[in-house]
């Protein structure tokens, strides 16, 4: 297949996969193929696993976390990843870029260079994979369809006035860097704007409503890590940037007496 | 401490300083036709004392089964028609009215420290009419370096008493000591006392309740000491003029002072500084950890913590991840190979799958690499995979 005067494919193209949250089990078998067929291979997994398995499939693999640095913006960190992707792509090699975990969740860059490269008319697929969020509803055993699931980063939840059910769950991703812009390579941060979420979750929820701080299991054989505590008490968990927060339903949810009324099934038995 | 028997009641309704002061401030502030809510009745001392104050109704709401006491000297001291006792968490009552008045002791030795200080907040928030009245309305919480003569300290522990060797009993015995209450007489204080941090009880929103408390002063001495423990108390706001404190210069009480024990006495001379940073930490349901440290005449800080001890309950957290240093890795096989190999073979996943046992025992995998990935534990697992990571 490599038929450019450089190694490449003759012209660029650009697929992204993602390894899944534990390497082992998750990566697909799909996203294997594209690994060991590109001439190019870009990626950002953090962990010793996923980079061991893609320096075998292509021994060639260039790894972007080189590009996170201490207190750098991310967005910057991004842009430079974008464009170290789409730069293999214009040279016309087929790149296959490698995400932790879904590829397509929580990750700007892998969006931003599909984006990018559609625009300048390169062949551009995201594949997807196992996210935090698969993990979770398997995990602490969970159903979506049951009351329903909302989900924000926990920042924009924060500072934004999200219209929240209590009646569903909720989700907030990212709790562990709460109101954190930059990389902390101690893997530590600032969370000193957790008690505003607090009150803010208090509005929602009666005062000692359970929430679980999750993180899926990154190894194979290793349960989850699950800590059930009232919201008020968010404070005292030890958090991580793989954290996720969970809120299970704090209410019952309230039929919509109009629309129950104009479907001419008002009444107790319309919901029996 | 538990407040379900009666060995705890018992010594709170002996507290003659505690109780009278608590009546003082319900009658000053109780007027009749107030509607009272007593928040962790216990005995119901205190719903008997606002019912006798003139209150119309008092709902006296307790967890315990010990609120069944409080329904029967309801009944004898002939306010059963007054007195509506409640056995539920206060979080769980929908009030059936708001109150004019929420009285409620919830102390511990230092005040904030027994945990107790949420359901406060929640009843205030939900039952107290606007206006109306909380006793007590203000707590701060103070300290002071102190000698006490005859303190048994961890060193006994460490001086192999009996010639044995008893050592693994000296950093649990620090826990223990906080227990060995007796009231501090002002002369074995060795500075002046400082206020550490204060909670208005009327305003305080609900998530202060399970905050740190932090505090720190740098303490001048008057006098040289061998200073051996850090003694903390409180004041209680209750009324106006009505402030019951449980300071090492006024009447005793059932709490006496909290000691908080140094491993090896000070020896201060007049003059000297010591600097003292302490922290009351809310964890789960229980009493609160605590955490302080000291530094004297600007010296290297020592550090204590009764979460790192033996006795300290733990709050279901993992610890911190501390990874192993990278270092030149063994001849054996790589456990980052291995996984690898299961993550992009489905042959060999599937192989694993069937009989770990088998395969990794023709893994070629060392032992102890085997048991990491054995052990269910992701840390034992990274701090392999640490040292074998891609270059």
């Amino acid at each position: 297949m490599k038929n450019g005067s450089n190694g490449n494919s003759g012209k660029g193209q650009l697929i992204v996969v993602g390894t899944g949250l534990r390497t082992v089990g998750h990566v697909t078998a799909e996203a294997v193929a594209w690994i060991r067929a590109a001439d190019k291979v870009l990626y950002v997994v953090g962990d010793p696993v996923s980079e061991k398995l893609i320096h075998d499939l292509n021994p060639g693999a260039e790894s972007l976390e080189v590009l996170y640095k201490q207190s750098k913006a991310r967005i910057d960190t991004y842009r430079q990843m974008v464009e170290r992707i789409l730069t293999c792509v214009r040279q016309g090699y087929r790149t296959c870029a490698v995400f932790y975990g879904h590829p397509g969740v929580f990750v700007y860059p892998s969006h931003e260079a599909v984006r990018q490269a559609r625009i300048e008319g390169y062949p551009a697929v995201m594949l997807p994979g196992v996210s935090a969020e698969d993990c979770l509803f398997a995990d602490i055993g969970i159903d979506p369809a049951q009351a329903g699931c909302q989900s924000f980063e926990a920042t924009d939840f924060l500072f934004h006035d999200r219209r929240t059910d209590p009646s569903s769950s909720l989700v907030l991703w990212q709790i562990g860097v709460l109101g954190n812009e930059g990389f902390n390579e101690s893997g530590r941060y600032d969370l000193s704007l957790m008690p505003l979420l607090i009150t803010k979750l208090l509005r929602l929820y009666p005062p000692m409503h359970q929430a679980a701080v999750y993180e899926a299991a990154t190894q194979i054989g290793c349960p989850p890590r699950i800590s059930w505590t009232p919201i008020p008490h968010l404070t005292q968990v030890e958090m991580s940037a793989a954290s996720t927060l969970f809120i299970p339903p704090g209410s019952a949810p309230r039929p919509d007496a109009v629309v129950v009324h104009q479907a001419g099934a008002f009444g107790p038995a319309a919901w029996n | 401490m538990r407040y379900d028997g009666l060995i705890a009641h018992r010594a709170m309704l002996r507290d003659s300083e505690r109780t009278e002061r608590f009546a003082k401030a319900i009658e000053a502030v109780v007027r009749p036709r107030h509607v009272v809510l007593d928040v962790g009745a216990g005995s119901g001392i205190l719903s008997l004392l606002a019912a006798r104050a003139g209150a119309s109704r008092v709902y006296a709401v307790e967890r315990t089964p010990i609120a069944s006491l409080a329904a029967d000297l309801a009944q004898l001291n002939g306010y059963g028609e007054t007195v509506f006792v409640i056995q539920a968490d206060i979080q769980q009552v929908p009030p059936p009215e708001k109150v004019d008045v929420i009285v409620s002791e919830w102390l511990g030795a230092i005040g904030v420290d027994e945990n107790l200080l949420a359901p406060v907040l929640i009843a205030r928030d939900a039952w107290l009419k606007s206006g109306g009245t909380m006793i007590p309305s203000a707590v701060r919480t103070f300290m002071a370096p102190a000698e006490l003569r005859n303190r048994p300290d961890a060193g006994f522990f460490r001086n192999r008493p009996y010639g044995l060797d008893l050592s693994p009993l000296a950093e649990p015995s620090i826990h223990d000591l906080f227990w060995q209450r007796r009231h501090v007489r002002p002369e074995d204080l060795a500075a002046d006392p400082a206020e550490l941090w204060s909670v208005d009880i009327e305003t305080a929103p609900l998530e202060r309740a399970f905050l740190p408390w932090r505090g720190e002063h740098a303490f001048i001495f008057s006098r040289s000491a061998a200073v051996n423990v850090l003694v903390a108390w409180f004041e209680a706001d209750l009324a106006p003029g009505n402030t019951l404190t449980t300071a090492p210069s006024a009447p005793d009480t059932h709490w006496g002072q909290l000691q908080i024990p140094l491993e090896e006495p000070i020896e201060v001379a007049r003059g000297d500084r010591l600097d003292v940073r302490f922290a009351t930490l809310p964890v789960g349901d229980g009493p609160h950890q605590l955490a302080w440290s000291v530094s004297h005449n600007g010296g290297r800080w020592t550090l204590y913590d009764t979460r790192a001890l033996p006795t300290a309950p733990t709050n279901g957290t993992r610890p911190a991840a501390t990874l192993a240093t990278p270092a030149a890795n063994g001849n054996g096989a790589h456990l980052l190979g291995f996984l690898a190999e299961l993550a992009g073979n489905p042959d060999a996943l599937h192989a694993f799958i069937q009989n770990p046992e088998q395969v990794l025992e023709a893994s070629g995998l060392p032992e102890a690499k085997r048991a990491a990935l054995q052990s269910g534990n992701e840390l034992q697992i990274q701090q392999v995979l640490v040292t074998e990571r891609v270059p």
